[in-house]
């Protein structure tokens, strides 16, 4: 068992949960706006997808990797304005649009995979760039917490830097306070003139925007290259951690630290011999452990509660 | 007579809005197909050869309809299991995980030797029933009990139950003869004969259609299908007429999540003789489709995976036929149900309609009270 | 009366507006609107008489099929609530349109943020809030949350929010119906200093008393169209409520004195504490015999919701005793309750009466589908369902394409029907009834009216009426009682020797029965 800890408290294992943690940040963040908004949006898979694939893509034929940031957020914005259309103007029920668009998010890539390169596993043939790493001048000097905080991913600081954005953003901000205006009471929104839909449609495209960057995150640094359905499920992660942390993104942050923290210690206890499978459960049992604690009572009176 | 009379002439907005949902429909149908069509003239290399693929290509052979109807069988069951979670109101999505789950539950019981044929199959059956109905069930108890949404919790388990199953496989019951990750070979009592000798086609056939017929009467035709649809369209409502509202948003969950365990069991106890799935099936997805396809009828159940199991048959041929990727078939069935499910695609002209009729209803109702 | 619409000072018309929902309910047919510069118009009709659909037609909220709309001589095309506010039009909703988490000034400023650089300016806006509250003499707290503050202060609020947006034309819709009397009067003061300023007032109601004292003009609607406009002065109540219902008042119901029997509900020290920690019901206690109605009158939010959805089982009590026919229902399930012979009207007719989706076969056989003849061995039985809805159509009247038809085709006062079709057939020994003709037309009321004293005549059905509709307790009850606070305030067993008046004294709580007054409701000492 000390051995476990030992393992634990290292710099690099501290490293890889920050690490692990980017892409699923991302999306819990893109999830949390969404939800300000009051929209489910299930589609994060389809959009982490279009969004790793075009970044694969868009670096690879313009030879940077702003065409590739560029053409990334490009196709998952693509995508979210579909799901927000869908949504807000055909009114169709979110939960059937986002699955529809997981599946063309899959099958659409790999359709595109295809094409280009002949293959419908991986990019591999393109020679796709990715993001450097950043090191931090004077942290990453410090010895433990310069490993542990210093040579990520520049899109790693973003992710973690947008925590205060989001939170700024939703809270400080006009058109964050329209936002949480148009999904508690759209009625009272409306009736000042404030404009519902678009409203909503602005705040899922800042969701999208967010959610892209976790995508263009998996093909440009996580991985460097594209493979198909590489999103595993984050999308879905990130939407659980941000209905665990209440809407509020600092504790989403939390939990995503924790998911993390599972994560990785799964992987470690491989080496003990845990079976991988249990490693690889850890996040979602995790979750699902979490949503019943963390259970918000039924009010027992009133409409809202029918049981 | 004047009310009968009054009917020929103008339709009520009820009947305008179903004539309307069908023209949805038909037009999603349409569309899909003619983006399928465009996508195969950009990328085929002869375009006319796959285009009839994509059209006929199941009809070609007797080989290719058995097939087609063994896609159709494990349809049949998700589809049904999610008509009874979307009726119920919930939004479960764990009939994924469910059929998964019965897959490998019966595979542990299927490789048991030492059991007569056909009380082992209903053994393995019961088993991946049961492990679906946890499955399934577990969002149920999560909701009723700690306010947990549905879509979350389901979501998350399907997870833990895919890792839960390949744990079983490669730990427990896996056969290191069988040269890849597999499991023992079934007992051949636990498996599932042909239906019609020389078919290919599976006896799951027969179960598989038991249970959209009786899926369809529990919901529209018993007290206790009253109860889901009543709670699925109107909670409080349900509960204020004295129906135990939490009970029955459970046992329903239960009940799908048995149907779709069932339809894993008959899935790799019909087709294969061992359990070697690698990840999730899809065929939970595709019963969510299938339910909004069907709206929530499981009456439609068998005409929406009939045309899905045809698709997925047109996908293998262009698979073996062509240079045209199979996913051409998943795009056009996430447009198929953007469009089916976009309610107000369409909605400026079917509000006109009903506004048309109504004014020409109030100018009818005026002659006669001058009459 | 058509020459007076067209005054120099008229400041807004609207012409032949005709609006139809998508259910195909026509909620507005040719109606022609106007109002005069600095007049305080009452716009009164019954509910459902397209009032509220009219203003919503003028605020952009609703999309009319024809009809035009002329604002200070010209036409203007108002197709949504930022247009309406750029003409100067602003209204007050009869639900507040408010967002409860959100401080006073950020829903005083929502939409119209003052910014500091890209940051929204909070500390601005709470004194912009100060000040434009000082301006109108509305006070309020800039900085509270408004799920804290009074309703009062929540009407306020609205009134202010328009005229922050610079709304020359206040549209309120039952601005009153929430508000106590005293703020109320407040209200009018305020309201009266608005116009004043110059400002043009269009005042929604059905309550004839407050059109009188306020407004200078008025138009009646009914069923979708104009009645008629008139001043204030050259008309009395009497001819107001002729042309709001378009007959008598008086509700013209043949009832026989009561018998009352056994007590059929028993109701002992009952305590409620809602969700906010406020005391709803304090030591409630009374009887309801068989063959009795007895009214329950109270302002809304005196404690008549908790005590009907603790009678029906959807709240548990803090304390207290309720028993049906001696059976103590505390810990019953709905359907116990039910299965004691009891039928349950709720308020909310959209959510607790009726599911829309469903068939009008489905909502009858809610309650009794378990039942033999309706279900044998769980199937249920198609045929005699559908005999007997269509039977129960016959009987109520109900305006519909068949026992199919769904719900949401039908118009209020036929769903409400349908509710009533429901519980009252089960021939029931006690009705706790909600509100049972409230927003409905006449005739649907009174059919309802009708059946409710023929089940008290033919079974001797205990009824617990419900009702903010006065003239309809004093007509329907035996006896009543009277809310305030939570507490029975008095009781009243002969209804023939008390009115209205009298009725609202105890209602606002300016009076109160001594104990030994209000201990007559207990018969079963």
């Amino acid at each position: 068992m000390s051995d476990l800890f030992s393992l634990i408290f290292t710099a690099d294992f501290l490293g890889s949960v920050i690490r692990m943690s980017t892409p699923i940040l991302f999306v819990a963040l893109a999830a949390l706006v969404g939800s300000k908004a009051d929209v489910l949006c299930i589609a994060y898979e389809g959009i982490m997808l279009f969004a790793a694939f075009g970044g694969v893509v868009g670096s690879a034929y313009t030879g940077t990797i702003a065409g590739g940031l560029f053409l990334g957020l490009l196709l998952g914005m693509l995508l979210i304005g579909i799901f927000a259309y869908f949504v807000l103007y055909l009114h169709t029920k979110p939960l059937l649009i986002g699955l529809a668009l997981n599946i063309l998010g899959s099958a659409g890539t790999v359709f595109g995979l295809y094409m280009l390169t002949g293959s419908k596993a991986n990019s591999t043939k393109l020679g796709s760039l990715t993001f450097p790493e950043l090191h931090i001048p004077l942290i990453k000097d410090i010895p433990v917490l310069g490993t542990v905080l210093s040579g990520h991913n520049v899109l790693t600081y973003v992710a973690f830097l947008s925590i205060i954005l989001v939170q700024v953003f939703i809270y400080k901000t006009g058109l964050g306070l329209r936002i949480r205006a148009v999904g508690e009471s759209p009625k009272a929104a409306s009736s000042l003139g404030i404009d519902v839909n678009k409203t909503k449609f602005i705040a899922l495209l800042i969701s999208g925007v967010l959610a892209s960057l976790g995508g263009i995150f998996l093909s440009m640094a996580y991985l460097p290259y594209f493979t198909r359905d590489m999103t595993a499920g984050r999308g879905f992660i990130g939407i659980a951690a941000q209905s665990l942390g209440a809407g509020k993104p600092i504790l989403t942050g939390i939990w995503i630290l924790i998911f993390g923290f599972a994560d990785a210690i799964g992987n470690l206890a491989q080496s003990f011999r845990l079976p991988s499978q249990f490693a690889q459960m850890a996040p979602y049992l995790t979750t699902l452990i979490g949503l019943v604690l963390i259970n918000i009572p039924r009010d027992k009176k009133k409409t809202d509660n029918p049981l | 007579m004047i009310n009968s009379l009054k009917r020929k002439q103008v339709l009520t907005s009820q009947e305008i809005s179903n004539r309307f949902s069908i023209l949805r429909t038909a037009l999603a149908l349409l569309l899909a197909m003619g983006i399928a069509i465009l996508l195969i003239f950009l990328v085929s290399n002869n375009a006319f050869r796959d285009i009839r693929s994509l059209l006929l290509g199941p009809l070609t052979s007797s080989n290719r309809i058995s097939q087609m109807i063994n896609k159709w069988i494990p349809l049949l069951f998700t589809g049904t299991a999610v008509c009874l979670f979307f009726s119920v109101g919930q939004i479960n999505l764990a009939a994924e995980g469910a059929f998964f789950a019965g897959a490998f539950t019966s595979t542990v019981v299927a490789i048991i030797g030492g059991i007569p044929p056909g009380l082992h199959f209903i053994l393995c059956a019961l088993a991946g029933g049961l492990a679906g109905a946890i499955i399934c069930g577990l969002p149920g108890i999560m909701y009723t009990k700690f306010n947990v949404m549905t879509v979350v919790s389901s979501l998350m388990i399907n997870y833990v139950v895919l890792f839960l199953g390949l744990y079983v496989i490669t730990n427990l019951v896996r056969d290191p003869a069988a040269g890849y990750e597999a499991s023992y070979r079934f007992k051949e009592s636990a498996r599932l004969g042909e239906l019609i000798p020389g078919s290919n086609i599976h006896t799951g056939l027969i179960i598989a259609v038991l249970v959209v017929v009786l899926g369809y009467l529990l919901l529209y035709k018993s007290t206790f299908g009253l109860q889901i649809r009543t709670i699925g369209a109107n909670a409080a409502f349900a509960k204020y007429s004295g129906m135990p509202v939490a009970k029955v948003i459970v046992f329903t969950q239960l009940l799908g999540g048995f149907i779709a365990g069932l339809g894993g069991t008959t899935e790799v106890l019909g087709l294969y003789n061992r359990f070697g799935y690698s990840g999730l099936t899809n065929h939970g997805w595709d019963g969510i489709m299938l339910a909004v396809l069907a709206r929530n009828n499981p009456k439609y159940i068998p005409l929406a995976a009939l045309f899905l199991a045809y698709l997925r048959t047109s996908a293998d041929v262009l698979n073996l036929t062509s240079n045209v990727p199979s996913e051409v078939i998943n795009i056009i069935q996430a447009i198929i149900i953007s469009f089916i499910a976009a309610e107000r695609f369409l909605a400026g002209w079917e509000y006109k309609t009903i506004v048309r009729n109504t004014e020409k209803s109030m100018a009818l109702k005026e002659g006669v009270t001058n009459e | 009366m058509e020459a007076l619409n067209y005054r120099d000072d008229t400041v807004l018309t609207m012409k032949d507006i005709t609006k139809i929902y998508s259910n195909g309910f026509v909620a507005n047919k040719d109606i022609t609107f106007s109002v005069r510069k600095g007049e305080i118009h009452g716009l009164m009709g019954e509910n459902g008489a397209g009032k509220t659909t009219l203003m919503k037609v003028l605020f952009g909220l609703e999309k009319p099929e024809k009809g035009q709309i002329i604002l200070n001589g010209q036409e203007v095309h108002i197709d949504n609530p930022l247009h309406a506010l750029e003409y100067g039009i602003g209204m007050v909703h009869q639900h507040f349109m408010l967002v409860g988490s959100l401080t006073v000034a950020e829903n005083m400023v929502l939409g119209l943020e003052p910014k500091k650089g890209l940051l929204f300016d909070y500390k601005r806006a709470v004194k912009e809030t100060e000040e434009i509250a000082e301006r109108f003499n509305l006070p309020i707290d800039a900085s509270a949350i408004v799920n804290d503050i009074s309703v009062g202060m929540k009407q306020r609020l609205e009134i202010l929010k328009i005229l922050y947006r610079g709304a020359k034309i206040l549209l309120l819709d039952e601005p009153t119906a929430v508000l106590t009397p005293q703020e109320t009067s407040e209200l009018f003061v305020q309201l009266k200093n608005l116009r004043d300023q110059g400002y043009t007032i269009v005042f929604i109601s059905h309550k004839l008393g407050e059109v009188k004292e306020l407004c200078d003009r008025i138009t009646v609607l009914r069923k979708g169209e104009v009645v008629g406009t008139a001043d204030v002065d050259e008309l009395t109540e009497l001819d107001i409520s002729r042309m709001m219902v378009g007959k008598d008042v008086d509700l013209n119901i043949a009832k026989k004195e009561a018998d009352p029997g056994e007590t059929i509900l028993r109701v002992r020290d009952l305590n409620y504490t809602n969700q906010f920690g406020k005391k709803a019901l304090n030591n409630l206690s009374f009887d309801l015999r068989r063959g009795e109605i007895l009214g329950v009158a109270g302002v809304e939010g005196n404690g008549q919701t908790e005590l009907s959805e603790i009678l029906s089982g959807l709240l548990r009590p803090d304390s207290g005793e309720v028993s049906i026919k001696g059976k103590s229902i505390i810990d019953m399930s709905i359907r116990d309750i039910r299965l004691t012979n009891t039928s349950l009207v709720h308020e909310d007719r959209m959510i607790y009466g009726a599911s829309e989706e469903q068939s009008i076969i489905e909502n009858i056989i809610a309650d009794r589908y378990f039942q033999k003849g309706y279900s044998n061995n769980s199937i249920l039985n198609k045929k005699n369902n559908y005999e007997e809805t269509t039977a129960l159509i016959e009987e109520y009247q109900i305006a519909c394409d068949g026992p199919e038809a769904a719900i949401s085709t039908l118009s209020g006062g036929n769903i409400q029907k349908v509710v009533a079709a429901r519980e009252f057939s089960s021939d029931p020994e006690l009705i706790i009834l909600s509100q049972p003709t409230r927003g409905i037309d006449v005739g649907a009321a009174e059919l309802i009216r009708e059946k409710m004293v023929s089940l008290r005549d033919r079974l001797g059905t205990a009824i617990l009426l419900f009702s903010a509709d006065l003239t309809e307790l004093l007509t329907m009850s035996d006896g009543i009682i009277v809310l305030y606070n939570g507490e029975i305030v008095a009781y009243f067993p002969e209804v023939k020797k008390i009115n209205e008046e009298i009725l609202g004294k105890y209602m606002l709580g300016l009076e109160k029965q001594s104990p030994e007054e209000i201990g007559g409701v207990i018969h079963d000492k």
